[in-house]
């Protein structure tokens, strides 16, 4: 058991680490000169002027004594100061913090109240027309790229229809109301695209459970249909499905990443693009490393409690 | 482990019943078995004409394209689907369905080169992990687990911008990162197969073990690793797409179909077709070839009937 947790524990950082050497690898080798792009067209500024920003960041010194700095300072929460503008990059983050959490809970909220009763129920209802149903909005919702989706959603409900804003944000705190009309139809993007895997799992592993003995056993005894499903088969299906929440968190930062571009919402993922473009390096390693973080984070969550729910997982 | 705990329903089993379901013919009919199953699967069928289709017209883009892709006509910017131009023009007055027909060429190409580069690092990978055992396969495995743990778009988003957006990189991008899927595919099937009667015989008649591996164990495993070949294809018209979405992908004057989605998503308040069919064709692409993954895995297993 704890040999398990241990090794897990060891493969969680050392993905870290390697992520964390990519990460920084490929932003020093991106191409443009920060410095220069943050002097502009113009070109203003004196090689002296440039030199001493380049001190300034850091940037004259080498590449790895540049990543052990990085990392070091990372710990402490402090991912230095943004290359185009002065604030700090862990203020930039706190800022766009919120914005992506909302959208996050909120899509994966609403993808597991309507995943989780149709995988079930699809299961039931085996070879059903609904069965049929669920199943082939599953492969629509796996198939559809989420931004075109997005766009699609736009088109039908701000551009024809006119009910909705097509893009932007506005802060829960300063008008909950008018949040909300902004964060439904991103949210509902999101959501579609999670609520299918949680479908096709769910259905596939409950499947597989009401084929086990113990299942006939319960039948045989004459528990109720009710009472077979909710005490024995769910319980048992759910826990290959938690081994799922490691694609949802994939799916669910992929999906961030773009549909958040797409409605010009302003979270983590919107930022992580924007400095892309703008070759804010400080901002593009900071978001990753802490997208890398939160998925190694999820992924050991994953494993551990897979481990300890089911005890023949620890002694492979 | 990890195979314990990542639930692939394609690897082991279905390799399984092709050996029991056939056990002595050759190869060929094998596919001929196959191919006639995935006739007879509903979806497997509807996917395969689908995709082919899509295949077909991009190949022969220049011989039914209506018009010439690059061709501009001022006069006739932004029409929506007309008899003249069957999905509508862009903002240039270029013919969209022509356009989309060229587009299909460099959409699925780009698919096609990702996946061929995939199973040349990820075929060797697994073989050699399979093989060699210990912690040559320990050591392969968990770097597969470190790639395959981090999020393939985000990635991609720092790799196309540090080497720059080109067809090239895009395939080399997208190629490397999912060659893991690819070996841990390829050692399942290998491991699977290895302790197998046939391959002790073929052992025990001195045959090599460069030729056991391709003549004997490599048909063998070629099911499960179709089926990751279809849906690795879709995934990775799916990465092109969201790529080129955010402008890191194919530029133009190229131009795959989430290139055109994405100019056409500038105009969508004016001609909201444009954005339309692009994506439409993104979306018959990757639904096709996940339909035919799920279409073979059925086809070469029918105990293991998954979705539909």
């Amino acid at each position: 058991m704890q040999t398990y947790f241990i090794r897990r524990l060891l493969q969680g950082i050392l993905v870290l680490a390697v992520t964390s050497i990519i990460i920084f690898v490929a932003i020093r080798i991106l191409p443009g000169d920060p410095i220069l792009t943050k002097a502009g067209a113009t070109n203003v500024w004196s090689e002296e002027m440039a030199r001493e920003q380049r001190h300034k960041f850091g940037l004259d010194k080498p590449v790895p004594v540049q990543y052990v700095d990085w990392l070091l300072n990372a710990f402490r929460g402090d991912f230095g100061i943004s290359y185009f503008n002065q604030f700090s990059v862990t203020e930039l983050i706190q800022r766009k913090w919120m914005a992506t959490v909302e959208l996050a809970l909120v899509s994966l909220g609403l993808a597991i109240l309507v995943g989780v009763p149709t995988g079930i129920l699809a299961a039931l209802k085996n070879n059903s027309w609904i069965d049929y149903l669920v199943s082939s909005v599953v492969t629509i919702g796996i198939s559809i790229p989420g931004f075109w989706l997005g766009i699609m959603l736009v088109i039908l409900f701000a551009v024809e229809l006119k009910w909705l804003p097509p893009s932007g944000y506005i802060p829960i705190n300063e008008n909950p109301q008018a949040n909300l009309r902004f964060l439904i139809l991103p949210a509902l993007t999101l959501a579609i695209i999670l609520a299918a895997p949680i479908m096709r799992f769910l259905r596939a592993s409950l499947l597989e459970v009401l084929n086990q003995d113990y299942i006939r056993t319960a039948r045989g005894k004459g528990l109720t249909e009710r009472g077979i499903v909710m005490g024995h088969a769910f319980r048992n299906a759910l826990i290959p499905t938690i081994t799922i929440l490691g694609i949802i968190i994939g799916n669910l930062i992929a999906g961030v990443v773009i549909i958040e571009w797409v409605f010009s919402w302003p979270g983590i993922g919107w930022l992580a693009v924007d400095s892309i473009f703008k070759r804010d390096y400080a901002v593009v390693q900071a978001v990753t490393l802490l997208i890398t973080f939160g998925v190694v984070l999820v992924n050991l969550f994953v494993d551990l409690t897979y481990g300890f729910l089911d005890p023949r997982i620890r002694y492979r | 482990m990890k195979e314990t705990i990542t639930v692939s329903p394609t690897a082991n089993a279905s390799s399984d019943s092709i050996t029991r379901a056939i056990p002595l013919q050759a190869h060929r009919s094998l596919w001929r078995e196959t191919f006639s199953r995935l006739l007879g699967h509903r979806l497997g069928l509807l996917s395969l004409v689908i995709l082919g289709l899509l295949i077909i017209t991009a190949l022969l883009a220049p011989w039914i394209a209506p018009y010439d892709p690059y061709k501009m006509d001022f006069k006739a910017r932004l029409q929506p689907p007309s008899r003249e131009h069957w999905m509508g023009t862009d903002e240039a007055g270029r013919d969209l369905f022509s356009r989309i027909l060229y587009g299909g060429r460099i959409s699925l190409g780009v698919a096609a080169a990702s996946v061929l580069l995939s199973l040349i690092i990820g075929l060797p990978w697994g073989i050699i992990a399979a093989y060699r055992g210990g912690w040559v396969d320990d050591a392969l495995m968990r770097i597969c687990d470190a790639v395959m743990a981090f999020p393939s778009l985000v990635f991609a988003l720092i790799i196309i911008a540090a080497l720059g957006a080109s067809i090239g990189n895009l395939i080399l991008t997208i190629g490397i990162l999912s060659s893991p899927a690819y070996a841990r595919i390829m050692r399942a099937a290998v491991l699977g197969e290895r302790n197998k009667e046939y391959v002790t015989a073929a052992v025990a008649t001195g045959t090599r073990s460069g030729r056991l591996m391709v003549r004997h164990i490599m048909p063998n495993c070629a099911a499960p690793l179709m089926v990751q070949i279809s849906l690795g294809a879709a995934s990775a018209i799916l990465t092109e797409a969201a790529l080129s979405f955010l402008g890191l992908g194919v530029q133009p004057p190229d131009a795959s179909w989430a290139t055109l989605l994405k100019q056409g998503y500038s105009f969508m308040s004016h001609n909201p077709w444009y954005v339309f069919f692009p994506g439409m064709m993104i979306f018959l692409a990757v639904w096709s070839l996940n339909g035919l993954g799920d279409g073979l895995r059925d086809a070469l297993d029918p105990r293991l009937r998954s979705g539909r």
